[in-house]
């Protein structure tokens, strides 16, 4: 490999993205110290902060998980993906609620259950 | 790689699945579920078009002789959430789905499954939102949802709570598939594949999917803080709360529109290279360009709230204007990669071609308005609009299509019509210009985003009219297009595995490619650099095989 | 500053039901008139107190 491609490996792309967040929020928070903003104007020094959180929690599980998964293991068919239709019903079901009451998100319990089910079924074979 | 090495590489997978609609709903191969991304995404695309035709029916004259006051309002706000949180925003994460692990050489994307829930939790947001559509009450309040009119107070009835539910349970599953894709790319990578080698469409969905999972959430909490007020309106009363709303709300507002920007420039990149026949121009200015340019627009939300009279005015305007940098610096990747080179003018490089001097349009359009005092005066107002337009539909919706028009033939292993294709094109451009010019000086001349109609006597009559007219031009050519993907079905001209003579990785498998992506028949070649195709092809030319470094 | 007279203006935020009908009209005048009217709440001629189009 050639030094550029050595050097920008995957935890150095999210880190340099993440510095150039981090200087932007800074420059964010700089630009607020220095004036009188009301405190709705100043929310947004602490929701970049929170969205930097975030990409600090990339970098992390990056740096946690590096070892890559060997070629064969990817060539297998993931088990029981009805189970994910079954959650995103559920979860749909939960969201009914809000516009038609609040006995309707009590149903999402049968999708939810039985997608439970499933997935214990798929990580068990 | 011995053919023993390789069978050790390939084993056969056990049960090849098969087809058929359960297969196709229950799919765990990334591509057939991309396909039916773009497949709901457009057909969702083109209900939001005949929304947008039925207003510009109506805007077409003075006074409201079509829709209501409130009906239009319905009209508008599906339009608007269903384009941003319907189709372009699944076509941007839909494209990274299918392309961005045969770009690797991968044999799938990170977590199908999580990757299939995204697909299900947005069919289910849609579901939604068009009943909040249809419902009587139906949601109106435009698709920021803006605190206190989108309350139960102001807003009552389901079709407002059906909006907030469908815009949460759409946005959740692209949170979904931004995290799978993003670890795809950062771990999933075939070996020797560095991140510097990676195609530069690749490289425009990796700054995508960072700003899906960084700043999506966002709209997630905004979202429920919507959910909450419409539970109980006393929660958030008080122009804090209004106010507070609305920066969570552009916290996600802004990256969004990056989101269904970066793909599609991703695509005229690779159109461009492909069709100029050269590999593309400033790599690795391009990769610093897209990276740098993400995070600045992770920076610029507040531009949005500019006329509120309750933001840091100062800063967002030198964000919103330092964009420029990177955008530059990309068009000068652009230009370099034509430049120079032998064009090939297929349908796919004429929408590319044209995306240069259309997405410039918008985004000058968006820096003149980066200036708070301008924008004072145009915030709002049609002026806005016509920069949004600019940038979506005569940028992104171009790039959309040389994106298309480009891996069609990948997808499906059939080729589309060029001469039906060309005419697509030059219906879309004309009435795409012919739509949103008259947008800019509407604005300038006082008309304000979301009228049902205007009095005759505004003055904005005449160039509503020529508007209009584009609109319906544009309506013809997306029929000229699905007419052209049906005889193109119908009456099929078989594609190879790379009709184009391109340059990634996609290109070396079939059309379409086997479930795993590449088998022992279509090997993942060797990738020395982002073109590996053009690399193999270019040293096939040479009289003699030369000495280069190894892949590693 | 815009030449004296009135000019419309119109809703510019997504306000509700009514929002392409809010109008308001500006009144435009001397320093001295401006004066007079904080006196006396008096204007000459064109818009009365209730602010209804003449």
């Amino acid at each position: 490999m050639t030094g550029v491609e050595s050097l920008f490996r995957a935890p150095v792309v999210v880190a340099v993205w993440g510095a150039c967040n981090t200087v932007l929020a800074g420059i964010a928070a700089g630009f607020v110290a220095a004036g009188r903003f009301p405190l709705a104007a100043q929310l947004a020094v602490y929701l970049y902060a929170g969205a930097l959180c975030i990409i600090y929690a990339i970098a992390v599980a990056l740096w946690l998980i590096r070892r890559r998964e060997p070629l064969g293991r990817g060539l297998r068919l993931p088990r029981r993906p009805a189970a994910v239709l079954l959650l995103a019903a559920g979860v749909a079901l939960l969201w009914l609620g809000l516009p038609f009451g609040r006995w309707l998100p009590i149903t999402a319990a049968v999708p939810l259950a039985f997608a439970l089910g499933l997935e214990i079924s798929a990580r068990r074979g | 790689m011995t053919a023993q090495a390789r069978a050790a590489v390939y084993p056969s997978p056990a049960g090849e699945e098969r087809d058929g609609l359960p297969q196709w709903l229950l799919a765990t191969d990334h591509k057939r579920i991309a396909l039916m991304q773009f497949g709901t995404a457009f057909v969702l695309f083109l209900f939001q078009g005949a929304l947008a035709l039925t207003m510009r029916a109506q805007l077409a004259q003075p006074g409201m002789h079509i829709l209501s006051p409130q009906s239009y309002l319905q009209f508008m706000t599906m339009h608007g959430t269903g384009m941003i949180a319907l189709s372009v925003t699944p076509f941007a994460l839909a494209l990274g789905v299918y392309l961005v692990p045969l770009q690797l050489g991968a044999p799938r994307i990170a977590a199908p499954r999580a990757t299939l829930l995204g697909y299900w939790l947005y069919v289910s947001g849609a579901i939604f939102l068009i009943w909040g559509f249809l419902a009587p009450d139906g949601a109106s309040d435009g698709w920021w949802g803006y605190t206190p009119l989108s309350n139960t107070v102001y807003s009552p009835g389901a079709g407002e709570s059906l909006w907030t539910a469908g815009v949460f349970l759409a946005a959740a599953g692209m949170v979904l598939q931004g995290a799978t894709t993003l670890w795809t790319i950062l771990r999933l990578r075939a070996p020797g594949l560095a991140m510097m080698r990676m195609p530069v469409f690749t490289w425009a969905q990796l700054v995508t999917v960072l700003m899906v999972v960084t700043a999506f959430p966002a709209l997630l909490a905004a979202v429920s803080v919507v959910a909450l007020d419409r539970l109980d309106p006393h929660l958030f009363a008080g122009n804090f709360w209004t106010f507070a709303y609305e920066q969570l709300f552009w916290f996600y507002g802004h990256p969004v529109v990056y989101v269904m920007f970066f793909p599609f420039v991703g695509c005229v990149a690779e159109s461009l290279a492909t069709f100029a026949g050269r590999r593309y121009f400033g790599y690795k200015g391009t990769v610093l360009a897209l990276l740098a340019f993400a995070a600045g627009s992770m920076s610029v939300w507040g531009h949005h709230l500019f006329a509120s009279g309750q933001q840091v005015n100062d800063y967002f305007s030198l964000t919103s204007i330092m964009l420029t940098i990177p955008a530059g610096v990309e068009y000068f990747g652009f230009l370099g990669t034509i430049i120079g080179g032998r064009l090939r003018y297929t349908t796919s490089m004429l929408f590319a071609l044209t995306f240069i001097p259309q997405f410039a349009i918008g985004g000058l359009t968006g820096i003149l308005a980066a200036n708070p005092a301008i924008d004072y005066q145009l915030n709002n107002s049609y002026f806005i609009l016509g920069h949004f337009h600019y940038t979506l539909f005569a940028g992104s919706v171009f790039g959309f299509f040389a994106g298309i028009y480009l891996w069609f033939p990948k997808a499906t292993g059939v080729m589309l019509r060029e001469r039906l294709g060309k005419l697509h094109w030059a219906l879309l451009t004309v009435g795409t210009n012919t739509t949103f010019i008259p947008f800019f000086f509407l604005g300038w001349s006082g008309m304000p985003r979301w009228m049902a109609g205007y009095p005759a006597n505004a003055g904005f009559t005449t160039l509503s009219l020529i508007s209009s007219i584009g609109a319906g031009i544009i309506g013809v050519s997306m029929f000229v297009f699905a007419f052209n993907v049906y005889v193109s079905a119908r009456f099929p001209v078989p594609a190879g595995p790379d009709p184009w003579q391109a340059h990634t990785l996609e290109w070396a498998t079939s059309s379409p490619p086997p479930r795993f992506n590449f088998n022992l028949q279509y090997p993942v070649p060797r990738v020395r650099s982002y073109a590996p195709l053009l690399d193999i092809r270019e040293d096939a030319r040479l009289p003699r095989a030369p000495a280069r470094p190894d892949s590693g | 500053m815009p030449a004296a007279g009135r000019w419309i203006g119109r809703c510019a935020q997504l306000c509700g039901l009514y929002h392409s009908t809010m109008d308001f009209w500006l009144q435009v005048v001397s320093p001295a008139a401006f004066s007079r009217f904080l006196r006396t709440r008096a204007l000459p001629g064109v818009i009365a107190a209730t602010g209804a189009a003449a």
